[in-house]
């Protein structure tokens, strides 16, 4: 208890001198800052991406592709098999009995105007199922395609992105496609132009074949037996995932670069924090001896007088994630970022700034056990001395 | 000179904090040179690709094929208004040795002399090239990965059946060894053959077709409109093109959503606060502690100047030697990174940097920062009084 009491008076004792070594202190506190806002603000990105492609998605939602096949764009379920996979157990069905889950057909056409990112329109074909399943849906201008018409319509986001709009054309394989309606969703879908698909399988070779058949089933917790059914059908040869499972891939591909860059610039920047706290805090020690010395010879315990040089550091530090993970959200919190075809908004999530919090308040631990120590093992006598 | 010794006993004055500031100046400037050479690095590879040069792909290659253009493309593409010369490719690949291993060939025609005229290749090589169906023209990397010199023989194996007499090895005679260039270098460089040799050795059904173009243009302010005359022409037709001048096709690739260069300058202006944080604390530490050393130099008569030079050179010895030491840290990197960090980050460390310009960079900013650090310590000294601080009141 006693131990408690002292490291308690020397941890206030510490911050109230902080005055008199206000230059040190900031050092800590500015450098500390720079360390969480560089890793926050570029993981913020990285988060914008995860945000983007789990926003719209739900648990129950499932797709089926072809095992040798990872991606929708490039993969191609047979026809014939995909009146098989819509008879796997657990598909949910809507109030007129018909079942919430069809093949549509993923494929990218190039913009007829050059975009920063390099995206390309990512079109969608689809049916009346596919349109279920994605409600919450709703068009807010023009109208839905129609099936058997060479029509598309485009999300909002995308609208936006690539500077489309109801009544703009794309330039498709057979022809120029109008743009007859917008819709607004949520995530990833916002960035796609849904059309036909039947129609859109004219324009590619292989017609024999859709990309990938998309379900939502009755509640996730059928989604093992729907796996366990067609993994093990002999007549199939296809890998089941659910839509977030496979959205968690694809975001993690498109948020790798900034991910590497966020903790390759912020472990070099650690590196040099730490090097930048231990000799402050080493300074800090130094200046304090003669204080310290008197406090050891008035009965304070060694541990209590180190526990004080890391609770300095760790409140310098904690003041220093504060600051740059409020530089962070100020700066990029929100700011809108093109990738390839999808556009998204940067957050500086409450995990982040806890992240940040955390890197650096280890950061200050780490800085602070070595001087903590020097502290704690100082032989009163000799420091009343040298002071 | 004489002004080192009392430089160095003052730096060393306290070696372990000598060290620690040492540490923690080189780590914060290893990030600041790694961003400026990444930052200078994109730059020059969107600066070096020209304008007006044009790449010319198949629209819809990813839905159906055929998934390139025919030969017989590249005469359509030369009657459009502004354009100067056309050039077809023909990627081809197979392997060497280790099946494993593949490497690839761009075939290409006469036309690629003018399009890629501020490429390695001197027009001597390019008339060996034309004049020898079998020769190639091989890149530093590619040669020293496939062990090659000038006037070697290099054999690849191909799938069998792609040739018209049944075989499936292709012999070719290495011309010359070049020097790399960004924009039609791969990770393992490049090797250019003659098309001629392609169309005259393929089986029949597979001759005439394949084939991406590039463009050259009279002028690039026009880049954007000769595109979309070019895309404009071919809409709708069964070969339906894609036409994007080469310096927006690497702003493209450089930029991964956000612009590299800004993000990069970003990081690099943290880690430059960062180092004017701790070079600065050192130094107003350094003279904090060392007023009466100071007063003592001006009585015996170091002017105020003098003592200019010692604050200045006590912060840029660390700054310097963190600079060098940061700046072979880098190169490092660029020979290492591949082996531990992501491919993503690996594809600008290990490109072609400005080395010159890096360091001009490094080594100014560490002249300046020694000089930003200094500047508040030394107007302390200037007011700091002569007897006061002798008697150390």
């Amino acid at each position: 208890m006693a131990l408690v009491r002292q490291s308690v008076v020397l941890s206030l004792l510490s911050v109230s001198t902080l005055r008199e070594r206000i230059a040190t202190a900031l050092t800590i506190v500015l450098s500390m800052a720079v360390v969480a806002c560089v890793l926050v603000s570029t993981l913020s990105v990285t988060a914008g991406i995860n945000r983007e492609f789990r926003a719209g998605t739900a648990p129950d939602l499932a797709i089926v592709l072809p095992a040798q096949n990872g991606f929708e764009a490039s993969s191609g379920i047979l026809r014939s098999q995909i009146g098989t996979i819509l008879d796997a157990p657990g598909i949910a069905r809507d109030r007129k009995g018909n079942l919430l889950g069809d093949a549509e057909l993923s494929l990218y056409v190039q913009p007829t105007k050059h975009v920063f990112s390099g995206g390309a329109l990512h079109v969608r074909g689809m049916k009346a199922a596919g349109l279920a399943m994605r409600a919450p849906l709703r068009v807010v201008s023009g109208r839905m395609f129609e099936s058997g018409r060479q029509e598309l319509v485009i999300g909002t986001t995308a609208e936006h992105g690539f500077g489309l709009k109801v009544g703009d054309s794309v330039i498709m394989r057979n022809g120029t496609w109008p743009i007859v309606g917008a819709f607004e969703a949520a995530g990833v879908t916002g960035d796609e132009l849904f059309g036909d698909a039947d129609t859109l399988a004219t324009l590619i070779t292989h017609q024999s074949a859709l990309g990938s058949v998309h379900v939502k089933l009755e509640n996730p917790a059928k989604f093992a037996a729907f796996k366990r059914w067609l993994t093990t059908n002999p007549a199939l040869h296809v890998s089941v995932q659910t839509q977030l499972e496979y959205n968690g891939l694809l975001a993690a591909d498109q948020s790798q670069y900034f991910t590497a860059m966020a903790f390759f610039a912020g472990a070099i920047m650690s590196i040099g924090a730490l090097f930048g706290s231990v000799n402050i805090l080493y300074g800090v020690v130094s200046a304090r001896t003669r204080e310290m010395a008197i406090l050891r010879g008035v009965g304070y315990e060694a541990v209590a007088v180190a526990g004080s040089i890391v609770f300095e550091a760790l409140s310098l530090a904690g003041c220093g994630a504060l600051l740059g993970a409020a530089l962070a959200w100020m700066l990029f919190d929100g700011r809108e970022v093109m990738k390839n075809d999808i556009v998204y908004r940067c957050v500086v999530s409450p995990q982040l700034v806890l992240l940040g919090f955390t890197w650096v308040l280890v950061l200050a631990i780490l800085g602070s056990i070595f001087p903590a120590v020097r502290a704690a093992r100082l032989q009163v006598i000799a420091a009343m001395r040298v002071a | 000179m004489k002004y080192l010794p009392l430089v160095w006993s003052a730096l060393w004055r306290k070696p372990a904090e000598c060290l620690l500031t040492f540490f923690a100046i080189t780590a914060a400037f290893t990030l600041l040179t790694v961003m400026i050479g990444v930052n200078l690095t994109v730059r020059q590879i969107v600066e070096r690709a020209p304008m007006d040069r044009l790449w010319v792909t198949s629209r819809f290659h990813n839905l159906a094929p055929p998934f390139n253009f025919p030969l017989a493309l590249g005469a359509q593409l030369a009657r459009i208004d502004g354009v100067v010369a056309v050039a077809a490719s023909h990627g081809f690949s197979g392997y060497h040795v280790d099946p494993h291993d593949t490497v690839g060939v761009e075939f290409v025609d006469d036309g690629m002399r003018t399009v890629w005229s501020e490429g390695p290749i001197t027009p001597v090589l390019w008339n060996q090239l034309s004049a020898m169906p079998l020769g190639i023209i091989v890149s530093a990397k590619a040669a020293a990965k496939w062990h090659l010199a000038k006037d070697d023989s290099f054999t690849i194996i191909t799938e069998p059946g792609s040739r018209l007499d049944g075989g499936n090895s292709w012999e070719f005679h290495v011309l010359g060894i070049v020097p790399e260039d960004w924009n039609r270098s791969g990770p393992e460089g490049f090797i250019l053959g003659n098309l001629q040799y392609f169309e005259n050795a393929a089986p029949l059904d597979v001759r005439n077709w394949g084939y991406g173009y590039e463009v050259a243009i009279t002028d690039g302010s026009r880049a954007m409109q000769i595109s979309s005359e070019i895309d404009q022409k071919f809409a709708n037709s069964g070969m339906s093109t894609m036409t994007i001048p080469k310096r927006v096709n690497e702003q493209t690739y450089v930029n991964r959503g956000v612009s590299t260069a800004a993000l990069t300058f970003a990081i690099a202006g943290a880690g430059l606060a960062m180092i004017l944080l701790l070079i600065g604390n050192a130094t107003a530490r350094s003279v904090r502690e060392r007023v009466p050393e100071f007063a003592i130099l001006q009585t015996i008569g170091f002017h105020h100047v003098h003592l200019v030079y010692l604050v200045f050179l006590e912060a840029v010895i660390p700054c310097i030697l963190g600079a060098a030491v940061s700046t072979a840290f880098a190169g490092a990197l660029e020979q290492w990174s591949r082996h531990f960090l992501p491919q993503v980050l690996v594809t600008f460390l290990t490109a072609p940097m400005p080395r010159l310009l890096v360091l001009v960079w490094t080594f100014g900013l560490a002249l300046l920062l020694a000089a930003a650090s200094s500047v508040i310590p030394l107007l302390k000294l200037r007011h700091q009084s002569v007897p006061d601080a002798l008697a150390a009141r």
